[in-house]
């Protein structure tokens, strides 16, 4: 677009924030990884939690996790962000109040989040643990970044929006919509408060959230980089424009469906998990699509490999994206998910995502900005290049360890004895058996923080006394005028009524009828067939009616990349019908016929003191409540878990990993004794057990005048509850807290009622606990969520 | 059945149509504007100034 004589403004971008961003990220890599390694020694030495509360594995997790994900990527992610997309609109960032809450703001989160979830306060949902007070400044920090992003893609100097964007874009949209909706909470403090969704409503939006924090928080935004990166790095342009389009449409429409995967032979209505598993099964050829198309983009450039640690870094990167992407849909068969469900293999899958694919492409971003944003030569090439190799071995120690360690447990656990009526192994003997692939795990995971202190010292040594620099470009005023005829050339009218879009439609209806037809019964059938009909004659009569007059869809697609706002409403719609089609149904399988044959009692208020501690804990990062439909499942823990069993669970604690067993029929399998000593020393009770100890339970009081306030906002959200004083509730407490007090000391242990060891040892008692439904059938006409 | 058979032919569609991409990028790079829109990150800073002699 520079044209010859044409007068030129000079813009300086604003790269002090994405060197801000870029030394949050890195620093916030060490904090995340580190607590990640803390956790992988704890599990091979349980007691290196030295009896502390604040760095037991329970609370610990969820600051590996969401540290990793929302501190390490969440910076790193905001750096590229910021850096590519100055330099792809050619205009400086909007606001500079709005740029610098951004950071802060994102910082202070962060700062909040370690500090309340180490002191155990949650709200007992993977990913989604933050409390409601730092869930509000995430939203509002989200906002404004999504302002500031939107308003310079409206200054830009730049008449098309390229691929990076329209992958930023998608993040920014999809990522509000999903904190939100699964978010939604009822405070019943200023640090606590419960998921208005309950039981398997709860699981579903969770695990629609989980998966596609996965998708549009770790994928999404380091596409866009891989995008914009891989070319600069390599010199060389994107394999294919095309491809991109397609990558870009495929993954943002398949990958919001695929959330039920994580909830496979439960008792999840089987439409849904088919669902699920579909559409992860689809996400290959976008994913594999995406992969080929970065790696492509180094033809001709794999001998600069050789020397060069950034390409090094997204090549590996790139290639591990593809390989998580390959894993995940055939974990998502539920024959594979049958044996993968709960173990370690998960564990690998999610660290070949975040090490190989998030880290590599992280550190190859650095090693790139790093002498650009300082105007220096990186300090030593050679250590980059240790680097690269420390932490690829070891990804390559900790994924092989945690695949071999999940499949052998799974097998082992689905192993019945040769007379096929009994279970070959207990699960503590499969947890020796996979003990030392734990070590390995932990091993590995240091060779990867080691390479990280490498980066940071080679980083260090780069920018210490280096100057710091913003880059400037000059921008012609026929660039400035092209922009301004492009935008708004489309308009609404322009956006929906035209070929490529109407032909999309109709073949998304066509799919949607055949897909949803399957869980309709008779009426079904004819909408299956309605929607098979329309998917083909929509997919030839497009073929013929673009071959007979020779029209092009990237006319249209010209122009769409050139209007952000029509273009932005599209992937919102593209997104959100996955979302739709699955969160409508969730709200209906909650209805008195899909409760089988059983409803869960409510807790009791020291029982659900009792639960708020569980929840308070982490206790849901190794135990699962969630007994699944198949036969060693059943065999091991009892009858399966049916939704009406945890109906009123706000939130849900189906869990996502067995460390140890499953837990949703534990109530009176073991008397209260047991439970007390269980929770003093683990491995006394249960030798080679890998649990920490939980002294301090037997040492703290529980928040009892709490219960009241709480008992009424579960009340709201539709457990039923009857009208209780607080006099009253507190009598209930007494009167059952005493009758366990009284048998631990039976036993000669002592404990005072108002130990969170009583409340605990109630709840836990209670797990399983179930009445007919008929038995129940006033409380359910009477409960609004039932009707 | 229904499953198998809608996995098998989404699956089969996406890949089919992601071959006829791959398959006509080898002959027919890009499309109107493409080959401007592939070279976009490639565009070098006009230059760099001193973060220092003001507040960004």
């Amino acid at each position: 677009m520079n044209q010859g004589n044409s007068p030129t403004t000079t813009i300086e971008y604003n790269d002090r924030a994405v060197r801000y961003f870029m030394l949050a990220g890195i620093i916030w890599g060490l904090v995340g990884m580190g607590a990640g390694l803390l956790a992988a020694f704890q599990m091979y030495f349980p007691q290196l939690n030295l009896g502390l509360s604040w760095i037991s594995f329970g609370r610990l997790r969820p600051l590996h996790t969401n540290g990793a994900i929302f501190a390490f990527v969440g910076n790193m992610m905001f750096a590229g962000i910021y850096h590519s997309t100055q330099r792809l609109c050619k205009t400086r960032l909007a606001s500079r109040a709005l740029t610098w809450f951004h950071f802060w703001g994102w910082q202070a989160i962060i700062l909040g989040a370690a500090v309340t979830l180490l002191a155990g306060y949650t709200q007992g949902k993977e990913y989604a643990e933050l409390i409601w007070p730092l869930d509000i400044l995430v939203t509002l920090t989200w906002v404004a970044f999504a302002i500031n992003f939107f308003w310079t893609l409206a200054r830009r100097n730049e008449p098309t929006l390229y691929v990076a964007i329209w992958f930023y874009i998608a993040t920014i949209i999809t990522v509000a919509l999903l904190y939100v909706v699964n978010n939604l909470q009822l405070p019943t403090s200023a640090l606590h408060s419960y998921s208005i969704y309950g039981g398997v409503k709860d699981a579903l939006v969770q695990w629609w959230y989980g998966h596609n924090a996965v998708a549009f928080f770790l994928t999404t935004p380091i596409l866009g980089i891989m995008y914009y990166y891989v070319p600069k790095a390599a010199n060389r342009p994107v394999y294919s424009y095309r491809l991109s389009i397609v990558h870009f449409w495929a993954l943002v429409f398949i990958y919001i469906w695929a959330g039920p995967h994580h909830l496979l032979n439960t008792a999840l209505p089987h439409w849904l998990q088919a669902l699920g598993m579909i559409f992860s099964l689809m996400l290959w050829a976008p994913s594999w699509g995406g992969m080929l198309n970065g790696l492509l983009t180094l033809r001709g450039a794999w001998n600069q490999l050789r020397r060069d640690p950034v390409l090094k870094f997204f090549a590996a990167g790139v290639t591990f994206y593809g390989m998580a992407t390959f894993e995940g849909p055939l974990m998502s068969i539920r024959a594979v998910n049958y044996l993968s469900h709960y173990t370690d293999w998960t564990i690998g899958h999610v660290h070949g995502g975040t090490l190989g694919w998030n880290g590599l492409m992280a550190a190859g971003m650095f090693y790139f900005l790093a002498p650009r944003l300082w105007k220096a030569k990186l300090w030593s090439q050679s250590l980059a290049n240790l680097h690269f190799w420390v932490a690829f071995v070891g990804i390559l120690f900790y994924v092989g360890a945690m695949w071999a360690s999940g499949i052998t447990q799974g097998l082992h656990l689905n192993a019945v004895s040769d007379d096929g009526l009994s279970l070959k192994y207990q699960f503590l003997e499969t947890v020796q058996t996979i003990r030392p692939l734990l070590l390995f795990r932990a091993i590995g995971g240091s060779f990867y923080l080691f390479g990280w202190g490498l980066l940071m010292l080679n980083i260090f040594m780069t920018i210490r006394g280096a100057e710091p620099v913003n880059g400037t470009v000059e921008v012609p005023a026929s660039d400035v005028e092209a922009t301004r005829q492009t935008e708004g050339t489309i308009g609404w009218i322009g956006t929906v009524f035209n070929w490529p879009f109407i032909y999309s439609a109709f073949f998304i209806f066509g799919l949607l009828g055949w897909i949803v037809g399957q869980g309709l019964g008779d009426a079904g059938d004819i909408i299956q067939v309605l929607g098979i009909g329309v998917l083909t004659l929509t997919t030839l009569t497009c073929i013929v009616h673009f071959q007979v007059t020779g029209r092009k869809w990237g006319e249209w697609y010209e122009k769409l990349i050139g209007n952000w706002i029509p273009f932005t409403v599209l992937t919102f719609l593209a997104v959100f019908i996955g979302g739709a089609i699955q969160i409508i149904p969730t709200l209906a399988v909650q209805r008195v016929k899909n409760l089988e044959d059983r409803v869960q009692v409510p807790y009791t208020p020291l029982e659900l003191a009792g639960r708020d501690i569980y929840v308070s804990e982490g206790c849901y990062n190794c135990h699962s409540q969630m007994i699944r439909t198949i036969v060693p499942d059943v065999r091991r823990y009892g009858d399966y878990s049916r939704l009406g069993e945890s109906i009123y669970d706000h939130p849900f604690q189906w869990g996502s990993k067995r460390t140890g067993p499953d837990l949703a029929r534990e109530g009176g399998v073991r008397n209260n004794i047991w439970h007390y000593d269980h929770m003093h020393n683990p491995q006394e009770i249960s030798p080679g057990s890998i649990m920490p100890p939980y002294p301090w339970l037997l040492e703290q009081d529980a928040d009892y005048a709490a219960i009241p306030g709480k008992l009424k906002a579960l009340r709201v959200l539709g457990v039923p509850y009857p009208e209780m004083t607080p006099e009253e509730v507190q009598a209930q407490i007494d009167e059952q807290a005493q009758g366990i007090v009284d048998s631990l000391h039976e036993e000669y242990r002592t404990a005072d009622k108002d130990k969170k060891i009583v409340a605990l040892i109630a709840y836990l008692q209670k797990l399983g606990t179930y009445e007919d439904v008929d038995a129940a059938q006033a409380r359910i006409e009477s409960s609004k969520v039932l009707e | 059945m229904e499953v198998i058979l809608l996995t098998v032919f989404c699956s089969v569609l996406l890949a089919v149509l992601f071959g006829i991409l791959f398959w006509h990028e080898r002959r027919h790079r890009g499309f109107g504007s493409a080959e401007r829109e592939a070279l976009r990150p490639l565009e070098e800073d006009s230059g760099q100034r001193s973060a220092r002699d003001h507040h960004s």
